[in-house]
């Protein structure tokens, strides 16, 4: 099992204190998935928006959670398999008990006030993470206790990956490159290309099962061929488009493993020989992508990557036809922050997680880009996802 | 199947109706359920790293302002006849070397000066979520006051028009056909997630026959054993978990079409069910029954999640239950109402919600299914049908 260790946790409840020591906070209150699971390792199985939930992480007590009803065996198996670092937690219920009275849903800010109360935490000042507004009725019951936002603080925090992270990605990694492969054999003219995505999608399950019965893996697979892929995120409709020969196809590949995310897309073509535009376009794209994988060394600026794909592209001639910025940081979330590459002016750090995924989309023929996941590293960046990216290897024989 | 353009249509005129009732000149809209809602654009990116605005004059004429990543998305959209809002103005994330662009950091200013055209300078606009207004906009705009219009959208979200309610059905009879295709799949010793994905391939060959235009999404998933079914949403872990004999099994068949989705949920047993087994999955059959005649215009909804738990109660479960009966159901997924329980309001025809009581006993297992049902005025209306009784889902 690769879940993230208790060393991860005690790391970041270390820089968490710290935090709270410096800005004079009595606690860190996390409302947002992502950043649950980042401090706790707890994956959220509802949706705070309908079932609220705050971990809570006081600057002289220990964490707590408070949770929904429908958590609570979820919750007892993380602990079991040991994963859980918060184990005090307790419950509101969103139906009205007959017997053994809680908590109810309405109520849960009374809960989580008097849950603070009981740690003493009565005055001065939370630091909340995500929408403040969830738990403003808290200071009907603790009137001293005021909140400051604090989401820029993990936003900074989750910037750099720990080596733990950074080896789920990796493993994400290789199953994304063994997924591409199989897409290679199965996608062929005249098949539904939604079905060669589901089925690719099998195919993946059925190896992380073989390679990892015991982990957490989802993925998400989605092509693109002939004229859609020009809408990077594909058509309104068209589902049941068909391969044909000569298409461009756009293949998107991500693999969620154990919480990391891993962004893998390649330009196919479905038989050659290629159109003079086509082979141009894709050429472009090839030379553009490996132009921003290079600049994602530790010190050069962010911006600069984004510059550095757009500079091949225009050279090329083919300016008019980017339609959008170059790539983004990855994480937790999939897409996370920096989401302003073209725009974003530090240094890139080591250990921060990108995509490299310049394209140019041409309506009437369809789209070009390569994605890879990048780690930004001394000197030279670590390409974790490694499908090959020339034409001649990505044109499919039919 | 598309919404007609004609539902936006008809969608427009409620709002304006209500704009002009509440001294408003416009709807401002930047979430990206209610740009579906308000105008059938699909949306293709994710608004809080690509924001998107809708604007719905009262008087003149629609407007978008989009990220350049959607431009070709909304043409294709506008070919099709699914986007009822042509106008659209995009900025670009990148700084282009010709023809220059607002870019995203001035995304503002590019709706501002839009509205500025339309003469949208001074007074009330009603927005979908106030919260969501971009201090930019409101710096570029002073004399403009936004006042929210959240309930009015959400109460028309809530009450599905016909063409809705047909889709909704056709992405029932698709998810009916995946839970047909687990059944024959579900066999002690097979890799249950392999069977869920296997499932999802086999649901996406048959909705692409047959709705080859659309929009589809399908998705099977199941989890399996006492421990693990206990939970309502899963372990969250074992991609190799392998189905044991005497096994219990919830799973679930998704459809989503043009960005509507239902829920189809059953459990099942592996292998002859113990007494213990029986009572429960029986308790919880008839409690889903109860919900789902209760889903009948004029009903109180939280008398739907009582009626349920009602059932639970006398059979003796009452501790195992750890969630209401149900929610709302629609575009992308749960939707309003999500207070079941606690929701004093009464049921209208049309309103979609998922009755769902389950019951969880940590030493034996989950038991729960879930159908998508449309409020009759005489009777419910469910747009799942999968079997529910014990004998049909023993395997």
């Amino acid at each position: 099992m690769a879940f993230l260790s208790k060393s991860v946790f005690d790391q970041r409840l270390k820089t968490i204190r710290g935090y709270l020591d410096e800005n004079d906070l009595e606690a860190l209150v996390v409302l947002t998935p992502d950043n649950f699971y980042f401090v706790s390792n707890f994956f959220l199985d509802v949706a705070p928006w309908e079932r609220p939930v705050a971990a809570v992480i006081p600057k002289n007590a220990e964490p707590f959670m408070v949770m929904n009803e429908l958590s609570q065996n979820h919750l007892r198996m993380a602990e079991e398999l040991g994963m859980l670092w918060i184990t005090d937690w307790d419950f509101y219920v969103e139906h009205p008990r007959q017997a053994n009275r809680k908590y109810n849903v309405l109520q849960w800010t009374r809960l989580l006030a008097d849950r603070l109360r009981e740690r003493g935490i009565v005055r001065g000042k939370l630091g909340v993470e995500g929408p403040a507004a969830t738990i403003a009725p808290v200071q009907q019951y603790l009137p001293k206790l005021s909140f400051e936002n604090a989401t820029e603080f993990l936003k900074l925090m989750r910037r750099v990956k720990c080596e733990e992270e950074l080896e789920l990605l990796r493993l994400g990694a290789s199953l994304t490159d063994w997924g591409m492969e199989r897409f290679r054999e199965i996608a062929k003219p005249g098949r539904v290309m939604a079905a060669v995505d589901a089925e690719q999608n099998m195919l993946m399950i059925g190896e992380a099962a073989r390679r990892w019965p015991e982990d957490r893996v989802h993925n998400w697979i989605r092509s693109l061929t002939g004229p859609s892929s020009a809408a990077p995120h594909g058509t309104p409709g068209d589902v049941g488009r068909r391969i044909e020969k000569g298409d461009v196809i756009v293949n998107i590949t991500v693999v969620n493993f154990n919480g990391m995310v891993c962004e893998n897309e390649r330009t196919f073509v479905m038989g050659g020989p290629v159109s003079d535009l086509v082979r141009r376009a894709f050429e472009a794209t090839a030379a553009a992508q490996w132009a921003a994988v290079q600049k994602m060394v530790t010190g050069n600026l962010v911006a600069d990557c984004d510059a550095a794909a757009q500079k091949v592209y225009e050279d090329a001639g083919f300016g008019e036809n980017i339609i959008h910025r170059t790539g983004h940081g990855i994480g937790i979330a999939g897409h996370e922050f920096p989401e302003d590459m073209p725009f974003c002016i530090r240094p890139f750090e080591t250990n921060e997680v990108y995509s490299a995924e310049p394209g140019i989309y041409i309506y009437g023929v369809g789209g070009f880009r390569h994605d890879d996941t990048v780690i930004v590293k001394p000197g030279k960046p670590e390409v974790v996802t490694t499908t090959p990216r020339s034409l001649a290897e990505q044109t499919i024989t039919v | 199947m598309f919404l007609s353009l004609s539902v936006y249509e008809e969608r427009a005129r409620r709002i304006r109706t209500y704009l002009k009732n509440n001294d408003c000149r416009a709807l401002l809209v930047f979430t990206g359920d209610y740009v579906i809602y308000t105008t059938g654009f699909s949306i293709d990116v994710a608004t809080w790293e690509r924001p998107v605005a809708v604007v719905l004059p009262l008087d003149s004429e629609p407007f978008m302002v989009l990220n350049e990543l959607s431009t070709y998305h909304h043409g294709f959209a506008l070919e099709r006849k699914t986007c009822w809002v042509e106008d659209a103005s995009f900025y670009v994330e990148h700084p282009r070397l010709t023809n220059r662009k607002y870019t995203v950091l001035q995304w503002t200013d590019l709706v501002a000066d839009r509205m500025k055209a339309a003469g949208l300078v001074r007074g009330r606009v009603a927005v979908d979520t106030v919260g969501a207004v971009p201090a930019g906009l409101r710096a570029s705009l002073p004399d403009l006051q936004f006042v929210s219009a959240a309930e009015l959208l959400r109460d028309m979200r809530n009450v599905k028009c016909p063409e809705e309610r047909q889709i909704l059905h056709m992405c029932g009879e698709v998810s009916d056909y995946g839970q047909k295709l687990m059944r024959e799949r579900f066999r002690s010793g097979r890799i249950l997630t392999e069977i869920a994905y296997e499932v999802t391939w086999e649901m996406s060959k048959y909705a692409l026959e047959k709705y080859p235009e659309d929009k589809i999404e399908v998705r099977a998933r199941a989890f399996c054993g006492g421990r693990y079914t206990a939970s309502p949403h899963g372990s969250g872990a074992h991609a190799g978990l392998k189905i044991a004999e005497h096994d219990i099994i919830i799973d679930f068949t998704n459809c989503f079409m043009n960005d509507y989705s239902v829920e189809n949920e059953r459990t099942f047993i592996v292998g002859k069910p113990t007494d213990e087994e029986a009572r429960a999955f029986r308790t919880m059959v008839e409690a889903q029954k109860r919900a789902t005649e209760m889903l009948v215009e004029g009903r109180r909804m939280a008398d739907v999640d009582g009626a349920a738990q009602r059932v639970i109660e006398m059979a003796g479960y009452g501790d195992y239950i750890m969630h209401r009966t149900g929610h709302g159901r629609g575009l992308q997924g749960h939707e309003y109402p999500t207070d079941l329980a606690f929701n004093n309001s009464l049921l209208v025809e049309g309103v979609c919600i998922t009755p769902e009581p389950g019951i969880y006993i940590g030493h034996i297992g989950g038991f729960r299914h879930s159908d998508t049902v449309l409020v009759g005025k005489t009777a419910p209306d469910s747009c799942t049908k999968f079997p529910r009784e014990l004998e049909d889902l023993t395997v």
